[in-house]
Order: structure tokens, then sequence, then C-alpha cells
């Protein structure tokens, strides 16, 4: 297995080096949707390549939850995407306009342009908990958002918070790691 | 030998042939497991790529799955079925990637043609479906391999078809050449007979073994003809004892023989005397005391005389008989025709009283014997001719001489008497057969065999041809002088 043990120093390198390669508004299939869209099927995707501890569920038959701190377009596009999807073979529960006590009990957080305003209250309570926030503002990784989302050229990328994310009990997959760029006190770190 | 090896050569081409094919099979089988786990892999391990849309980091990373040399391509196909990414190695022209799958992918296929290997495996993440990878994977090892298990094949049968021809060289030399050897001296002994040649030993312990028992049963051979020989000597000798003894008892009877002949020879002179006492007194009684017989008496002392005399001439032929057995004849040429005419004169008062018509076909040539001897014999012919005639007949007597082989003279006696019935010819020539009662024909019994001891005292035969009454031919054949 040629990728088992590879280094991870030669893996961040290389997605560094990689600058114009993330999707964008432009999308895996090639097709061309809004950005909203698009941002939204990347946050159902993250949760395929993150891992749940068991304690986050609270019966086995719990539900996936996800909530929208606030509202916007990528909010509203996750009515779609998430809407007929299930996640680790659980139903998807939306919560749109969660408030931060919500959000803070939900699997996956997005963070929209007009939940900004209460990050640091949300970060404040989830910090060290396993749920996933996802933002998409310049600088939100670097305050304490999990992964978040910026366009880069036609694509778009994301930036992971490693500290937080070793912090939040969450168990992210190389996979999803080797595709990020590492922001935080652990950026440059190889992973 | 050949058949010998050629199963053991069919079951050594088939056994690696066998193990070629399941060979083959085995690598093949590998193949298919390494390339669906490379799939597997690049299905694992590109699920983020082709979710996030990373082409670039997908297109770098791809040929970082296949350092295994054997792999050919691999593929991205995102969700759609529409290529993503890909990677080929840069070797002999291989078939150009599919653009656009031409297959859903819901579960691992593979797909085997000779020359390749090809795998679709699903890339699946938390259950969601984002692509399919695929792998194509070169069989061209597989093919390299069983050109080698074939050269292999090969090799080893023509190791084994050479291992055969010297297996069967050396027991040409271990087996056949001895036994070549040992039939080529059977052969000798047989046509020479040669008893006393031995085998010489060689070859396995089974040709020694033969030899040894065709050298056994020679000396078994040789030691009974040794015995043989011994007893053929033996019996030689035993022959050589008996001819002696033969030769000594013959002159013992020879010797018993001579003294007989002298015996009867003195008996019979002896007895004349007594007989002529007979002859001469009957004679004077009946001349001077005649006339005092009456005719009764005189007729008893004339048969007294006629048996006295008969008896004489009995003794005298008995004489002459004796004395052919005891004389030495002198062989030599003598005229026949003296002979016949010597003999005819003896017995002329015969003749002439039987009124008998003698016949003598002159010439009758010259022949070897004695003249004495064989008017003897003559003389008893002619008279036998003149006597035995039908009662009233005149006696006709024919004497001629033919040639019944260059180097033989036959001299016949025919007459036209009473005959001789084929039954008694053999009988008529033994002393003292007589066929017909002396009271109507007088005789002795002894003259035909005077004749006949006459006769082979010259050294030659004597014959009859007769039939009753048709007359009789007595023959003596003697060799040409």
């Amino acid at each position: 297995m040629p990728f088992s043990s590879t280094s991870l120093a030669l893996r961040s390198l290389i997605a560094l080096a990689i600058v114009a390669s993330v999707a964008s508004a432009r999308a895996a299939d090639g097709r061309v949707y809004d950005e909203a869209r698009v941002k939204a099927e990347f946050v159902e995707r993250f949760c395929r390549f993150v891992d749940w501890p068991d304690e986050a569920f609270v019966t086995p038959a719990a539900p996936f939850v996800i909530a929208v701190l606030g509202k916007d377009p990528v909010g509203a596009a996750l009515r779609d995407v998430a809407g007929h999807h299930t996640v680790k073979g659980r139903r998807v529960v939306l919560l749109e306009s969660a408030s931060v006590a919500e959000a803070a009990g939900a699997h996956v957080v997005w963070v929209s342009g007009e939940g900004l305003i209460d990050l640091d209250a949300l970060l404040d309570r989830t910090h060290g908990r396993p749920v996933l926030t996802v933002a998409g503002a310049p600088g939100a990784a670097e305050r304490g958002v999990l992964i978040n989302l910026r366009r880069d050229g036609p694509y778009v990328r994301f930036d992971i918070n490693l500290s937080e994310v070793q912090a939040s009990g969450l168990r992210f997959s190389s996979k999803l790691l080797r595709l990020g760029d590492i922001v935080g006190p652990d950026a440059g770190v190889p992973r | 030998m050949v058949a010998l090896l050629t199963p053991t050569i069919l079951v050594v081409v088939v056994a690696v042939g066998l193990m070629a094919s399941f060979d083959a099979d085995v690598l093949r089988r590998h193949l298919v497991d390494t390339t669906e786990t490379t799939a597997r892999v690049v299905a694992d391990y590109s699920s983020a790529d082709l979710a996030f849309g990373s082409r670039a980091e997908s297109q770098a990373e791809l040929s970082r799955f296949v350092q295994d040399a054997r792999m050919l391509a691999v593929a991205l196909y995102d969700a759609r079925g529409d290529l993503f990414s890909s990677w080929a190695r840069d070797v002999a022209p291989q078939p150009a990637l599919e653009k656009r799958l031409s297959r859903a992918v819901e579960r691992p296929a593979v797909h085997q043609t000779p020359a390749a290997i090809e795998v679709w495996m699903p890339v699946v993440q938390d259950e969601e479906h984002f692509g399919t990878a695929y792998v194509r994977a070169s069989t061209a090892e597989i093919v390299v391999r069983q050109r080698a298990h074939l050269a292999t094949l090969l090799l080893l049968g023509l190791l084994l078809a050479g291992l055969g021809v010297l297996v069967a060289f050396v027991a040409q030399r271990v087996v056949s050449q001895p036994i070549l050897r040992l039939s080529a001296a059977a052969e000798h002994i047989a046509l020479h007979r040669d008893y006393a040649a031995r085998i010489p030993s060689g070859g396995t312990r089974e040709i020694r073994t033969l030899t040894a028992s065709l050298n056994g049963m020679l000396a078994a051979i040789e030691q009974h003809q040794r015995e043989r020989d011994a007893a053929v000597a033996e019996a030689g000798r035993h022959a050589d004892n008996l001819e002696l003894r033969v030769r000594e008892r013959t002159a013992d009877l020879e010797a018993s023989n001579r003294e007989l002949e002298a015996f009867s020879y003195s008996v019979s002179h002896d007895l004349r005397a007594p007989l002529r006492a007979i002859q001469g007194f009957s004679r004077l009684l009946l001349e001077e005391h005649g006339r005092r017989l009456d005719d009764e008496g005189r007729d008893f002392v004339r048969r007294m005389a006629a048996a006295a005399e008969r008896m004489d001439r009995l003794i005298l032929d008995l004489l002459e008989y004796g004395r052919l057995g005891k004389k030495a004849t002198e062989i030599e040429a003598i005229d026949l025709d003296a002979v016949v005419d010597d003999a005819v004169r003896h017995v002329g008062d015969l003749l002439a009283e039987r009124r008998a018509d003698v016949r003598i076909e002159h010439p009758l040539g010259r022949a070897r014997g004695h003249h004495a001897t064989l008017v003897q014999a003559l003389v008893n012919l002619l008279s036998n001719a003149a006597k035995f005639v039908q009662e009233g007949v005149d006696p006709v007597v024919r004497v001629v001489a033919t040639r019944p082989q260059p180097t033989l003279v036959r001299l016949a006696v025919n007459d036209n008497g009473i005959g001789i019935a084929r039954e008694h010819h053999d009988r008529v020539f033994q002393l003292f057969e007589r066929l017909h009662d002396s009271s109507r024909y007088a005789g002795t019994g002894v003259g035909l065999a005077i004749v006949k001891r006459a006769v082979e005292r010259m050294g030659g035969r004597v014959g009859l041809e007769s039939e009753t009454g048709q007359g009789a031919t007595f023959w003596i054949e003697l060799p040409v002088a």
C-alpha cells in the first residue's frame, strides 16, 4: 500500500503546491452550479470524511443533525443536498436558522454569513466537543472554525484548523486533510 | 525400450503441461487479485479527490499507485461516468482510456482478455458513490512465463528422449550384445557340433546365468558323446569278436561237413560191395537154378535184381553228388557244342531206347565253366527230358543257347513231357525230392540236385519254366567266355 505511511510532510507539500486545483462553482462533475450549492455539497461531503465518536449520538438510532447558524443561500442549498441523504447510516435532520445553543448540540454547523455574529459564542460552546463547524468567511478557521471554505479563482478550497480538530475529538480522514490547507497553530506542521 | 520410455515421457510432459497450466492459472488469479487491490486502493484513496473535485491532485497522485510494473493504466471516473483523471504507462501500444464509462459500476467488476486484466471499482465513501476507479494490468508476464514453461517442456522432452536413447544404447551394450554373442556361439556349436567349445561369460547377471547353463549343457553333451563313443568302440570290439567266432564256427562246420561227406562217400562206396554180391548172386540164381524155380520164384528173383540195380544207381548218384561237393572244379572257357555232343553221346542208349528226337541248335557258343561237370548236368537234364513223357508219346528234346544278358549264356533243354506244376518248381532241385511214383518214372531223386550243385560249383544258375502237361524247359546260365 503505497500511501499507508508516506510522510505527511510530502503530502502537505503537494497539497500546498497545488494552487488552482480545488473545486469551485464548477462542481466535480464539471457542471456549473452556483457557489452556494457547491459549498452546500462540500459541507455534506465533509461528513463523509469525518468520524464522530459514539458519544456524539444519544441513541444508536439518533439522527445526524446538521444545523445552520443564521441564514444564507448555502443554508438554503443544504436543504436540497442533505435532505435526501443519510450520513453514517443515519437519517439527516437539518436545523435551519438555529440558535447558538441549538447549533452547539448538532453534529455539523454551517456558520452562515449572518451567523458570524454569534461565531465566538458558538465556538465557546463547541470547543473541545465533536461538532464539525464549517464557515465561509476569511479568517474564520484561524478564529477556531474547524473548516473554512474560500474561493480560489474558479474553485472552492478549504482551510482546516488542525489543533481545533484534534481538540474536538472528531477524526478527520487523511484524505480530507490532504486536500485542505492547514491553518492555526499547527499550520506547516506535517500531518 | 521405447515402449518403456514413452509412457514416462508422456507422464512428464503431461505433468509439466498441467503444472504450466496450473501455474499460469495461479499467476493470472494472483494478478487479478493484485489489480483488484490496486483498484480498491485507488478508489479508497481517491474518494476525497472525487468528492471535492481535486482533479490536479488526483492526476498527480495516480502514478504513485502503480509502482507495480504490470499495471498499465489507472483512471478515475466521476459519479456521472466522465473521465476525472488518468495515468497510462508509456509502454507498448495499449488501447486508449474511455472518456466516459460505457457501463454503470455498482460493484467491483473484472474483465479478462488474453492480453490484459481490467478492474472497475466503485468509489464509495460512507455509502456515497463518488465515481469509479479503473485499473488495467498486463498479462505479458504470464505469457512470458508460459513460454518459459513451454521451453522447459521442450527441453525436458528432448532430455528424456536423449536419456531414452542413452538407456537404449546402454541396454544394447549390456543386454543385446551378450545375447548376440551367445547366439553366435550357439550357432557355431550347432553347425560344427563342437561340444567342446565354451561360451565366454559376460553381460548382465541373467545372461551370465544363461551362459553358465548353456556351458553346463555343453559339458553334459560332451560327456554323453564321450560315453557314446566309448560304447560304440566297445560294440565294435564285440562285433570283431563275433566275426572271429563266426569264422571259427564256419571253419568247424566246414570241417565237420567234409567229414560227413567223406563218411557218406565211404559208406556209399562200401555199400556197393554187398550190393554187387546181391546182384551177382541173384543173376547166378536165375541163370544156374532158374529152371528149378517156378514162375513166381523167378519173378521174385528178377525183382530182387532190379531193386539191387536201382539201389546201385542210387548209390552211384549219391557218390556223384558227394564228389561234386568235394572235387575242386577248374573254371575255364569251354565249347558248349562239344559239351552237348558229349552229353548226348553219354545218354545215346536211353535216347535211342525212348525213340527220342534230339534237336540241337548249333552253334551254342562258349561259356566259362568245367567241361566234365557241365556234361554231367546236361546228361541228367537230357535223360529227364527223355524219361518224363506221357506214355505212348515220343520225346522231342530241343537244346538252344540264348544271351539273356551280354555277359551271360543260357543253355536251355526243352521237352514235350508231362511238365511240372508251378507250385513244385522250388522243390525239384532238392535232394530226394520225387514228384512221381518211381514205378511209373524211373529215377533216384538225386538228378536235379546234382544239376543244381554242379552248375553252382561253376558259378552259374539253374532254373525252370514249366506248366503241368505243357512240357518243361530247364536252363543253365553261365558267364560268357
